[in-house]
Protein backbone atom coordinates (compact mmCIF):
# COMPACT_ATOMS: atom_id res chain seq x y z
CA UNK A 1 0.00 0.00 0.00
CA UNK A 2 1.56 3.25 -1.43
CA UNK A 3 2.01 5.81 1.80
CA UNK A 4 -0.66 8.77 1.26
CA UNK A 5 1.57 11.41 1.81
CA UNK A 6 3.34 10.30 -1.04
CA UNK A 7 1.07 9.89 -3.95
CA UNK A 8 0.43 12.75 -5.82
CA UNK A 9 -3.09 14.27 -6.85
CA UNK A 10 -4.73 17.09 -8.66
CA UNK A 11 -6.55 18.47 -5.48
CA UNK A 12 -8.23 21.65 -7.72
CA UNK A 13 -8.34 23.03 -10.97
CA UNK A 14 -9.72 26.75 -12.37
CA UNK A 15 -9.89 27.79 -15.74
CA UNK A 16 -11.26 32.09 -16.19
CA UNK A 17 -13.38 32.82 -18.65
CA UNK A 18 -11.67 32.08 -22.72
CA UNK A 19 -12.04 34.29 -25.65
CA UNK A 20 -11.59 37.98 -26.02
CA UNK A 21 -10.81 39.53 -22.50
CA UNK A 22 -10.60 42.81 -23.43
CA UNK A 23 -9.02 45.21 -20.65
CA UNK A 24 -7.33 42.98 -18.37
CA UNK A 25 -3.55 41.41 -18.78
CA UNK A 26 -1.34 38.17 -17.93
CA UNK A 27 -0.62 38.85 -14.39
CA UNK A 28 -4.55 39.46 -13.25
CA UNK A 29 -5.34 36.22 -15.32
CA UNK A 30 -2.94 34.04 -13.16
CA UNK A 31 -3.89 35.56 -9.92
CA UNK A 32 -7.89 34.80 -11.46
CA UNK A 33 -6.88 31.29 -12.48
CA UNK A 34 -4.82 30.52 -9.32
CA UNK A 35 -7.72 31.83 -6.96
CA UNK A 36 -10.63 29.56 -8.63
CA UNK A 37 -7.89 26.73 -8.00
CA UNK A 38 -7.34 27.21 -4.61
CA UNK A 39 -10.82 27.97 -3.98
CA UNK A 40 -12.07 24.62 -5.97
CA UNK A 41 -9.35 23.02 -3.70
CA UNK A 42 -11.11 24.73 -0.85
CA UNK A 43 -7.46 25.03 0.55
CA UNK A 44 -5.71 27.26 2.94
CA UNK A 45 -3.48 29.18 1.03
CA UNK A 46 -1.03 29.53 3.55
CA UNK A 47 -0.11 25.86 2.63
CA UNK A 48 0.80 26.09 -0.69
CA UNK A 49 4.76 25.39 -0.77
CA UNK A 50 5.21 25.18 -4.76
CA UNK A 51 4.67 27.50 -7.78
CA UNK A 52 5.29 26.35 -11.16
CA UNK A 53 4.40 29.10 -14.01
CA UNK A 54 5.47 28.90 -18.21
CA UNK A 55 6.15 32.72 -18.50
CA UNK A 56 3.64 34.66 -20.56
CA UNK A 57 4.06 36.14 -24.24
CA UNK A 58 2.82 39.45 -22.47
CA UNK A 59 4.41 40.73 -19.51
CA UNK A 60 6.83 37.69 -18.99
CA UNK A 61 10.25 38.03 -16.95
CA UNK A 62 13.38 36.03 -17.00
CA UNK A 63 11.92 35.46 -12.92
CA UNK A 64 8.19 34.88 -14.15
CA UNK A 65 7.37 32.90 -10.84
CA UNK A 66 8.82 35.29 -8.76
CA UNK A 67 6.37 38.01 -10.20
CA UNK A 68 3.38 35.66 -9.91
CA UNK A 69 4.22 34.31 -5.82
CA UNK A 70 4.26 38.10 -5.39
CA UNK A 71 0.82 38.95 -6.67
CA UNK A 72 -0.56 35.88 -5.27
CA UNK A 73 1.09 35.88 -1.62
CA UNK A 74 2.94 32.94 -1.43
CA UNK A 75 6.16 33.78 0.47
CA UNK A 76 8.44 30.76 1.07
CA UNK A 77 8.41 27.61 -1.89
CA UNK A 78 10.59 25.06 -1.36
CA UNK A 79 9.80 24.08 -5.11
CA UNK A 80 9.53 27.48 -7.38
CA UNK A 81 10.37 27.85 -10.89
CA UNK A 82 9.21 29.33 -14.37
CA UNK A 83 9.17 26.20 -16.90
CA UNK A 84 10.06 27.19 -20.45
CA UNK A 85 8.83 24.33 -22.14
CA UNK A 86 6.49 26.22 -23.68
CA UNK A 87 3.18 24.56 -24.65
CA UNK A 88 4.40 21.28 -22.87
CA UNK A 89 4.70 23.09 -20.03
CA UNK A 90 1.66 21.64 -17.82
CA UNK A 91 2.41 17.52 -18.20
CA UNK A 92 5.63 18.59 -17.61
CA UNK A 93 5.08 20.77 -14.24
CA UNK A 94 2.81 17.99 -13.21
CA UNK A 95 5.74 15.37 -13.14
CA UNK A 96 7.80 18.20 -11.34
CA UNK A 97 4.93 18.47 -8.90
CA UNK A 98 4.71 14.58 -8.40
CA UNK A 99 8.11 14.15 -7.85
CA UNK A 100 8.46 16.85 -5.00
CA UNK A 101 4.97 15.67 -3.24
CA UNK A 102 6.78 12.06 -3.57
CA UNK A 103 10.24 13.13 -2.44
CA UNK A 104 8.59 15.12 0.59
CA UNK A 105 9.67 18.17 -0.27
CA UNK A 106 6.04 20.17 -0.70
CA UNK A 107 2.64 19.82 0.62
CA UNK A 108 0.61 21.87 -2.18
CA UNK A 109 1.93 22.64 -5.45
CA UNK A 110 0.11 25.45 -7.91
CA UNK A 111 0.56 25.31 -10.92
CA UNK A 112 -0.83 28.40 -13.37
CA UNK A 113 -0.51 30.51 -16.57
CA UNK A 114 -2.41 32.81 -18.44
CA UNK A 115 -2.12 34.90 -21.45
CA UNK A 116 -4.03 37.99 -23.71
CA UNK A 117 -3.16 37.13 -26.74
CA UNK A 118 -5.70 38.12 -28.36
CA UNK A 119 -6.53 40.92 -26.99
CA UNK A 120 -2.47 42.13 -26.74
CA UNK A 121 -1.70 42.06 -30.36
CA UNK A 122 -3.43 43.45 -33.23
CA UNK A 123 -4.87 41.54 -35.94
CA UNK A 124 -1.71 39.75 -37.97
CA UNK A 125 0.62 40.46 -36.06
CA UNK A 126 1.02 37.71 -34.33
CA UNK A 127 2.88 35.53 -35.69
CA UNK A 128 5.44 37.75 -36.86
CA UNK A 129 5.59 39.02 -33.17
CA UNK A 130 5.86 35.40 -32.00
CA UNK A 131 9.01 34.77 -34.31
CA UNK A 132 10.96 38.17 -33.26
CA UNK A 133 10.30 36.17 -30.16
CA UNK A 134 13.19 34.32 -30.40
CA UNK A 135 10.89 31.18 -31.02
CA UNK A 136 12.10 28.39 -33.64
CA UNK A 137 15.74 28.61 -35.18
CA UNK A 138 16.60 32.73 -35.85
CA UNK A 139 19.44 32.02 -37.93
CA UNK A 140 18.56 28.95 -40.04
CA UNK A 141 15.15 28.74 -40.47
CA UNK A 142 13.00 31.67 -40.23
CA UNK A 143 14.88 33.59 -42.72
CA UNK A 144 13.09 31.40 -45.45
CA UNK A 145 9.96 32.76 -44.23
CA UNK A 146 8.35 29.69 -42.51
CA UNK A 147 5.99 30.71 -39.66
CA UNK A 148 4.47 28.39 -36.85
CA UNK A 149 2.12 27.04 -38.95
CA UNK A 150 4.59 26.51 -42.32
CA UNK A 151 6.22 24.31 -39.71
CA UNK A 152 3.40 21.89 -38.99
CA UNK A 153 2.53 22.14 -42.79
CA UNK A 154 5.98 20.58 -43.41
CA UNK A 155 5.08 17.91 -41.04
CA UNK A 156 1.75 17.75 -42.57
CA UNK A 157 3.07 17.20 -45.98
CA UNK A 158 5.46 14.93 -45.27
CA UNK A 159 3.13 12.45 -43.40
CA UNK A 160 0.69 12.85 -46.21
CA UNK A 161 3.47 11.89 -48.85
CA UNK A 162 4.41 9.02 -46.64
CA UNK A 163 0.70 7.23 -45.43
CA UNK A 164 -1.20 8.97 -48.02
CA UNK A 165 -2.84 11.39 -45.07
CA UNK A 166 -5.92 13.12 -46.69
CA UNK A 167 -7.03 17.03 -45.84
CA UNK A 168 -10.49 15.57 -45.40
CA UNK A 169 -9.04 13.23 -42.73
CA UNK A 170 -7.14 16.05 -41.04
CA UNK A 171 -10.38 17.91 -41.15
CA UNK A 172 -12.16 15.13 -38.98
CA UNK A 173 -10.15 16.30 -35.83
CA UNK A 174 -11.15 20.02 -36.44
CA UNK A 175 -15.09 19.02 -37.04
CA UNK A 176 -14.73 16.86 -33.39
CA UNK A 177 -13.49 19.59 -31.48
CA UNK A 178 -16.37 22.01 -32.63
CA UNK A 179 -18.63 19.60 -32.10
CA UNK A 180 -17.51 19.22 -28.29
CA UNK A 181 -16.98 23.13 -28.41
CA UNK A 182 -20.39 23.66 -29.44
CA UNK A 183 -21.87 20.95 -26.27
CA UNK A 184 -19.29 23.68 -23.80
CA UNK A 185 -20.46 26.81 -22.40
CA UNK A 186 -16.95 28.31 -22.03
CA UNK A 187 -15.63 27.50 -25.33
CA UNK A 188 -14.29 30.23 -28.03
CA UNK A 189 -15.87 29.43 -30.97
CA UNK A 190 -19.02 26.92 -30.62
CA UNK A 191 -21.18 26.82 -33.85
CA UNK A 192 -20.55 23.80 -35.54
CA UNK A 193 -18.74 23.00 -38.78
CA UNK A 194 -18.40 20.20 -41.25
CA UNK A 195 -15.01 18.67 -43.17
CA UNK A 196 -16.13 20.95 -46.27
CA UNK A 197 -15.59 24.03 -43.92
CA UNK A 198 -12.28 23.49 -43.06
CA UNK A 199 -11.34 22.23 -46.90
CA UNK A 200 -13.19 25.54 -48.12
CA UNK A 201 -11.53 28.00 -44.88
CA UNK A 202 -8.02 30.08 -46.49
CA UNK A 203 -5.20 28.49 -47.00
CA UNK A 204 -2.73 29.27 -44.73
CA UNK A 205 0.41 27.18 -45.46
CA UNK A 206 -0.39 23.79 -47.79
CA UNK A 207 -1.72 22.03 -46.57
CA UNK A 208 -2.98 23.57 -43.69
CA UNK A 209 -6.31 25.91 -44.04
CA UNK A 210 -7.41 28.34 -41.03
CA UNK A 211 -9.83 26.18 -39.43
CA UNK A 212 -6.88 23.37 -38.82
CA UNK A 213 -5.38 25.98 -36.85
CA UNK A 214 -5.33 26.45 -33.35
CA UNK A 215 -7.15 29.87 -32.18
CA UNK A 216 -5.88 32.80 -30.57
CA UNK A 217 -7.45 33.74 -27.10
CA UNK A 218 -7.26 35.25 -23.64
CA UNK A 219 -7.54 32.82 -20.95
CA UNK A 220 -6.31 31.60 -17.82
CA UNK A 221 -5.63 28.49 -16.28
CA UNK A 222 -4.83 26.87 -12.99
CA UNK A 223 -4.18 23.33 -10.73
CA UNK A 224 -3.33 22.83 -7.36
CA UNK A 225 -1.21 19.54 -7.10
CA UNK A 226 -1.07 17.77 -2.91
CA UNK A 227 -0.31 14.63 -1.45
CA UNK A 228 -3.52 12.55 -1.50
CA UNK A 229 -3.53 12.57 2.14
CA UNK A 230 -4.08 16.31 2.16
CA UNK A 231 -6.69 16.10 -0.60
CA UNK A 232 -9.11 13.51 1.35
CA UNK A 233 -9.54 16.88 3.79
CA UNK A 234 -10.21 18.93 1.18
CA UNK A 235 -13.50 19.79 -1.35
CA UNK A 236 -13.00 18.19 -4.06
CA UNK A 237 -12.62 13.93 -5.27
CA UNK A 238 -8.99 13.87 -5.67
CA UNK A 239 -8.04 12.75 -9.26
CA UNK A 240 -4.62 10.83 -9.30
CA UNK A 241 -1.73 11.49 -11.37
CA UNK A 242 -1.52 7.85 -12.39
CA UNK A 243 1.42 7.93 -14.96
CA UNK A 244 3.26 11.24 -16.23
CA UNK A 245 6.21 10.89 -18.84
CA UNK A 246 8.00 13.05 -21.26
CA UNK A 247 10.47 13.33 -24.23
CA UNK A 248 12.19 16.30 -25.69
CA UNK A 249 14.18 16.21 -29.03
CA UNK A 250 15.14 19.48 -31.16
CA UNK A 251 14.17 22.74 -32.34
CA UNK A 252 15.02 22.48 -35.72
CA UNK A 253 13.64 20.51 -38.20
CA UNK A 254 15.95 19.09 -40.21
CA UNK A 255 17.53 17.52 -37.09
CA UNK A 256 14.03 16.16 -36.36
CA UNK A 257 14.01 14.69 -39.92
CA UNK A 258 17.75 12.91 -39.36
CA UNK A 259 17.58 12.34 -35.73
CA UNK A 260 20.72 14.43 -35.71
CA UNK A 261 23.04 13.07 -32.60
CA UNK A 262 21.14 10.15 -31.72
CA UNK A 263 22.87 6.50 -31.46
CA UNK A 264 21.96 4.74 -34.41
CA UNK A 265 19.63 2.19 -32.51
CA UNK A 266 17.74 5.11 -31.49
CA UNK A 267 18.04 7.19 -34.38
CA UNK A 268 16.34 4.76 -36.96
CA UNK A 269 13.25 4.93 -35.10
CA UNK A 270 12.82 8.58 -34.87
CA UNK A 271 12.56 11.43 -38.26
CA UNK A 272 10.05 13.68 -38.73
CA UNK A 273 6.98 11.66 -38.81
CA UNK A 274 8.00 9.31 -36.07
CA UNK A 275 8.58 11.72 -33.13
CA UNK A 276 9.68 10.92 -29.42
CA UNK A 277 6.07 11.16 -28.11
CA UNK A 278 6.65 7.11 -27.94
CA UNK A 279 8.89 7.31 -25.18
CA UNK A 280 7.07 9.14 -23.16
CA UNK A 281 4.34 7.61 -23.62
CA UNK A 282 5.82 4.07 -22.73
CA UNK A 283 6.67 6.13 -19.56
CA UNK A 284 3.23 7.23 -18.79
CA UNK A 285 1.33 3.96 -19.49
CA UNK A 286 3.56 2.13 -17.71
CA UNK A 287 3.78 3.77 -14.84
CA UNK A 288 -0.13 3.84 -14.67
CA UNK A 289 -0.27 0.19 -15.45
CA UNK A 290 -3.13 0.90 -17.99
CA UNK A 291 -2.81 0.50 -21.77
CA UNK A 292 -4.11 3.14 -24.40
CA UNK A 293 -7.20 0.42 -24.51
CA UNK A 294 -7.77 1.90 -21.37
CA UNK A 295 -8.14 5.35 -22.17
CA UNK A 296 -11.75 6.58 -21.34
CA UNK A 297 -11.34 10.44 -22.84
CA UNK A 298 -8.02 11.70 -24.51
CA UNK A 299 -7.43 15.30 -24.47
CA UNK A 300 -4.55 15.78 -27.10
CA UNK A 301 -2.71 18.66 -27.74
CA UNK A 302 -4.14 20.20 -30.82
CA UNK A 303 -2.10 23.36 -31.65
CA UNK A 304 -3.06 22.29 -35.37
CA UNK A 305 -5.22 19.43 -36.86
CA UNK A 306 -2.03 17.33 -38.09
CA UNK A 307 -0.28 17.65 -34.12
CA UNK A 308 -3.50 15.90 -32.32
CA UNK A 309 -3.68 13.36 -35.69
CA UNK A 310 0.04 12.63 -35.07
CA UNK A 311 -0.34 11.68 -31.77
CA UNK A 312 -3.10 8.94 -32.11
CA UNK A 313 -0.40 6.89 -33.54
CA UNK A 314 2.40 7.80 -31.60
CA UNK A 315 0.54 7.15 -27.91
CA UNK A 316 -0.30 3.81 -29.43
CA UNK A 317 -4.28 4.39 -30.14
CA UNK A 318 -3.35 3.24 -33.69
CA UNK A 319 -0.63 1.97 -36.35
CA UNK A 320 1.96 4.21 -37.77
CA UNK A 321 0.67 6.12 -40.45
CA UNK A 322 -3.05 4.71 -40.23
CA UNK A 323 -4.30 8.00 -38.01
CA UNK A 324 -5.93 9.26 -41.06
CA UNK A 325 -8.46 6.55 -41.51
CA UNK A 326 -8.61 6.02 -37.55
CA UNK A 327 -9.47 9.86 -37.49
CA UNK A 328 -12.61 9.18 -39.85
CA UNK A 329 -16.17 7.69 -39.26
CA UNK A 330 -16.77 9.79 -36.16
CA UNK A 331 -14.79 7.69 -34.01
CA UNK A 332 -12.99 10.83 -32.50
CA UNK A 333 -16.26 12.46 -31.35
CA UNK A 334 -18.50 11.89 -28.07
CA UNK A 335 -20.00 8.19 -28.40
CA UNK A 336 -17.21 6.97 -30.70
CA UNK A 337 -14.40 4.85 -29.55
CA UNK A 338 -12.46 7.55 -28.23
CA UNK A 339 -13.37 10.99 -28.05
CA UNK A 340 -10.80 13.84 -28.37
CA UNK A 341 -10.86 17.60 -26.89
CA UNK A 342 -14.41 17.30 -25.07
CA UNK A 343 -13.75 20.86 -24.17
CA UNK A 344 -13.19 21.40 -27.68
CA UNK A 345 -9.43 21.51 -27.58
CA UNK A 346 -7.17 24.74 -29.17
CA UNK A 347 -9.30 24.50 -32.02
CA UNK A 348 -12.51 25.77 -30.83
CA UNK A 349 -12.21 25.91 -27.28
CA UNK A 350 -8.95 28.28 -26.74
CA UNK A 351 -5.50 28.74 -27.03
CA UNK A 352 -4.37 31.74 -25.12
CA UNK A 353 -0.81 30.99 -25.52
CA UNK A 354 1.65 28.38 -23.40
CA UNK A 355 -1.73 27.78 -20.84
CA UNK A 356 -3.37 26.42 -23.99
CA UNK A 357 -2.09 22.69 -22.39
CA UNK A 358 -3.18 23.25 -19.30
CA UNK A 359 -6.77 23.28 -20.47
CA UNK A 360 -6.82 19.72 -21.83
CA UNK A 361 -5.55 18.78 -18.37
CA UNK A 362 -8.46 20.55 -16.43
CA UNK A 363 -11.16 19.42 -18.85
CA UNK A 364 -9.61 15.57 -18.17
CA UNK A 365 -10.33 16.58 -14.31
CA UNK A 366 -13.27 17.46 -14.66
CA UNK A 367 -13.86 14.33 -17.13
CA UNK A 368 -12.78 12.00 -14.03
CA UNK A 369 -14.92 14.45 -11.92
CA UNK A 370 -17.91 13.66 -13.71
CA UNK A 371 -18.58 17.72 -13.76
CA UNK A 372 -18.98 17.82 -17.97
CA UNK A 373 -22.79 18.02 -18.25
CA UNK A 374 -23.64 17.68 -21.87
CA UNK A 375 -20.19 16.35 -23.20
CA UNK A 376 -19.40 13.99 -20.47
CA UNK A 377 -17.83 10.85 -21.44
CA UNK A 378 -20.52 7.91 -19.41
CA UNK A 379 -18.15 6.37 -16.87
CA UNK A 380 -15.07 8.11 -17.25
CA UNK A 381 -12.75 6.22 -15.08
CA UNK A 382 -9.42 6.95 -17.37
CA UNK A 383 -8.23 10.32 -19.13
CA UNK A 384 -4.93 11.04 -20.99
CA UNK A 385 -3.72 14.50 -21.43
CA UNK A 386 -0.88 15.56 -23.77
CA UNK A 387 1.22 18.54 -24.04
CA UNK A 388 3.28 19.09 -26.91
CA UNK A 389 5.81 22.29 -28.29
CA UNK A 390 8.22 22.58 -30.66
CA UNK A 391 6.54 21.24 -33.99
CA UNK A 392 5.82 18.13 -32.13
CA UNK A 393 9.40 17.58 -31.19
CA UNK A 394 9.05 18.02 -27.09
CA UNK A 395 5.98 15.75 -25.22
CA UNK A 396 4.59 15.31 -21.94
CA UNK A 397 1.92 12.82 -21.20
CA UNK A 398 -0.53 12.19 -18.35
CA UNK A 399 -2.61 9.54 -17.30
CA UNK A 400 -5.04 10.51 -15.00
CA UNK A 401 -7.38 8.12 -12.68
CA UNK A 402 -10.02 9.04 -10.15
CA UNK B 1 15.74 44.55 -39.09
CA UNK B 2 13.52 41.45 -37.80
CA UNK B 3 15.16 39.65 -35.46
CA UNK B 4 14.52 36.89 -37.98
CA UNK B 5 17.37 38.14 -40.16
CA UNK B 6 20.26 35.99 -40.51
CA UNK B 7 23.34 37.57 -37.93
CA UNK B 8 26.26 35.18 -38.55
CA UNK B 9 27.85 33.96 -35.09
CA UNK B 10 31.71 32.86 -34.72
CA UNK B 11 30.75 29.51 -35.61
CA UNK B 12 28.16 30.57 -38.96
CA UNK B 13 30.51 33.82 -40.30
CA UNK B 14 32.32 30.91 -42.35
CA UNK B 15 28.65 29.44 -44.09
CA UNK B 16 27.22 32.78 -44.69
CA UNK B 17 30.56 34.49 -45.97
CA UNK B 18 31.03 31.04 -48.59
CA UNK B 19 27.16 31.67 -49.32
CA UNK B 20 27.84 35.49 -49.84
CA UNK B 21 30.77 34.28 -52.46
CA UNK B 22 28.24 31.76 -53.88
CA UNK B 23 29.73 28.63 -52.41
CA UNK B 24 27.78 26.14 -50.84
CA UNK B 25 29.97 23.89 -47.61
CA UNK B 26 29.47 23.09 -44.52
CA UNK B 27 31.44 21.34 -41.89
CA UNK B 28 32.67 17.64 -42.26
CA UNK B 29 33.95 15.74 -39.40
CA UNK B 30 37.51 14.86 -39.91
CA UNK B 31 36.66 11.60 -37.60
CA UNK B 32 33.08 10.06 -38.18
CA UNK B 33 33.61 12.17 -41.96
CA UNK B 34 29.80 12.83 -41.34
CA UNK B 35 28.63 16.74 -42.57
CA UNK B 36 27.55 18.77 -39.82
CA UNK B 37 24.24 21.23 -40.45
CA UNK B 38 24.00 23.66 -38.64
CA UNK B 39 27.20 25.28 -37.80
CA UNK B 40 28.36 23.58 -34.42
CA UNK B 41 30.84 23.68 -32.23
CA UNK B 42 31.32 20.03 -31.60
CA UNK B 43 30.48 16.87 -34.11
CA UNK B 44 26.83 16.05 -32.65
CA UNK B 45 27.39 12.42 -34.13
CA UNK B 46 30.58 11.61 -32.36
CA UNK B 47 31.93 14.94 -30.05
CA UNK B 48 34.79 15.40 -32.20
CA UNK B 49 36.29 18.92 -32.43
CA UNK B 50 37.93 18.35 -35.63
CA UNK B 51 35.18 20.32 -38.31
CA UNK B 52 36.34 21.86 -41.15
CA UNK B 53 34.96 23.56 -43.47
CA UNK B 54 33.65 21.37 -46.95
CA UNK B 55 32.31 22.56 -50.21
CA UNK B 56 28.92 20.72 -51.09
CA UNK B 57 27.71 19.07 -54.36
CA UNK B 58 24.97 21.82 -53.88
CA UNK B 59 22.15 19.01 -55.07
CA UNK B 60 19.32 17.58 -52.87
CA UNK B 61 16.18 15.85 -53.02
CA UNK B 62 13.34 17.71 -51.14
CA UNK B 63 12.09 16.39 -47.69
CA UNK B 64 8.89 18.19 -47.35
CA UNK B 65 7.36 21.14 -48.87
CA UNK B 66 4.38 23.96 -48.22
CA UNK B 67 3.39 27.17 -49.82
CA UNK B 68 3.33 29.80 -47.25
CA UNK B 69 0.72 31.88 -48.47
CA UNK B 70 1.87 35.11 -45.98
CA UNK B 71 5.37 34.59 -44.45
CA UNK B 72 6.39 36.38 -41.96
CA UNK B 73 9.48 38.40 -41.40
CA UNK B 74 11.29 36.55 -44.71
CA UNK B 75 14.49 38.00 -45.27
CA UNK B 76 14.26 36.92 -48.76
CA UNK B 77 10.23 37.69 -48.90
CA UNK B 78 9.02 39.27 -52.28
CA UNK B 79 5.14 40.15 -51.84
CA UNK B 80 3.26 36.76 -51.50
CA UNK B 81 3.24 33.19 -51.35
CA UNK B 82 6.72 31.87 -50.38
CA UNK B 83 7.82 28.05 -51.19
CA UNK B 84 9.53 26.86 -47.80
CA UNK B 85 11.47 23.56 -47.89
CA UNK B 86 12.89 20.71 -46.22
CA UNK B 87 15.99 19.72 -48.54
CA UNK B 88 18.03 16.37 -47.50
CA UNK B 89 21.34 17.10 -49.29
CA UNK B 90 23.43 14.27 -51.02
CA UNK B 91 25.43 14.78 -48.11
CA UNK B 92 23.15 13.94 -45.71
CA UNK B 93 22.06 17.05 -43.54
CA UNK B 94 18.70 17.96 -44.01
CA UNK B 95 18.24 21.98 -44.03
CA UNK B 96 14.92 24.58 -44.24
CA UNK B 97 15.39 26.67 -46.90
CA UNK B 98 12.78 28.01 -50.15
CA UNK B 99 12.48 26.79 -53.41
CA UNK B 100 12.55 29.23 -56.18
CA UNK B 101 12.07 29.04 -59.90
CA UNK B 102 10.32 28.31 -62.74
CA UNK B 103 8.19 25.63 -61.47
CA UNK B 104 8.68 26.18 -57.20
CA UNK B 105 4.98 25.83 -56.47
CA UNK B 106 4.64 22.87 -58.01
CA UNK B 107 7.96 21.27 -56.82
CA UNK B 108 6.56 17.71 -55.33
CA UNK B 109 8.45 15.70 -52.99
CA UNK B 110 11.26 13.96 -54.12
CA UNK B 111 12.30 16.04 -56.63
CA UNK B 112 15.85 16.78 -57.24
CA UNK B 113 16.70 20.28 -56.59
CA UNK B 114 20.24 22.09 -56.55
CA UNK B 115 21.44 25.00 -54.99
CA UNK B 116 20.90 28.49 -56.00
CA UNK B 117 21.69 31.75 -54.09
CA UNK B 118 19.65 35.17 -52.81
CA UNK B 119 21.22 38.26 -52.43
CA UNK B 120 19.13 39.88 -49.80
CA UNK B 121 21.70 42.15 -48.32
CA UNK B 122 25.03 43.92 -48.40
CA UNK B 123 26.46 41.04 -46.22
CA UNK B 124 23.80 37.95 -46.55
CA UNK B 125 23.07 35.72 -49.23
CA UNK B 126 20.79 32.74 -48.38
CA UNK B 127 21.21 29.25 -50.01
CA UNK B 128 17.58 28.71 -51.76
CA UNK B 129 17.10 26.03 -54.09
CA UNK B 130 15.94 25.21 -57.94
CA UNK B 131 14.54 22.47 -59.54
CA UNK B 132 17.21 20.18 -61.09
CA UNK B 133 17.80 19.66 -64.74
CA UNK B 134 16.23 16.18 -65.96
CA UNK B 135 18.81 13.26 -64.37
CA UNK B 136 20.12 15.47 -61.89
Amino acid sequence: MLDPSKVAVIAGVGETPVGRLTGTNSIELHVQAAKLAIEDAGIDKGLIDGLLTSGAFLDDNIRHHIIIAENLGIYCKTLCDTLRTGGQSWCHGLQMAQWAIQAGRCRAVLLVGGDTLLSSIPAGKGLGAYTDYGAHSMEFETPFGVHVPGFYALLAARHMHEFGTTSEQLAAIAVACRKHASLNPAAQKREPITIQDVLDSRMVATPLHLLDCSLISDGGHAMLVTSLEMARDLKKEPIRLAGLGQAQSYYHMGHLATAVGAPPEIARHHDLTHTVQPVAAKQAFEEAGVTPADVDVAELYDSFTITALLQLEDLGFCKKGEAGPFAEGGRLELGGELPINTHGGMLSYAHPGATGGMAHIVEAVRQLRGECGDRQVANCEVALATNVSAVSSTHSVAVLTR
Amino acid sequence: MSRSFPRPTKISAPFWAACHERVFQMQRCDDCKRFVWFPMYMCPHCASMDLRWTELSGRGTVYSRSLVIDPVSAASAPAGPLLVALVELDEGPVMMTNIVGEGAGDVAIGARVVVAFQQVSDEITLPVFERAAAGA
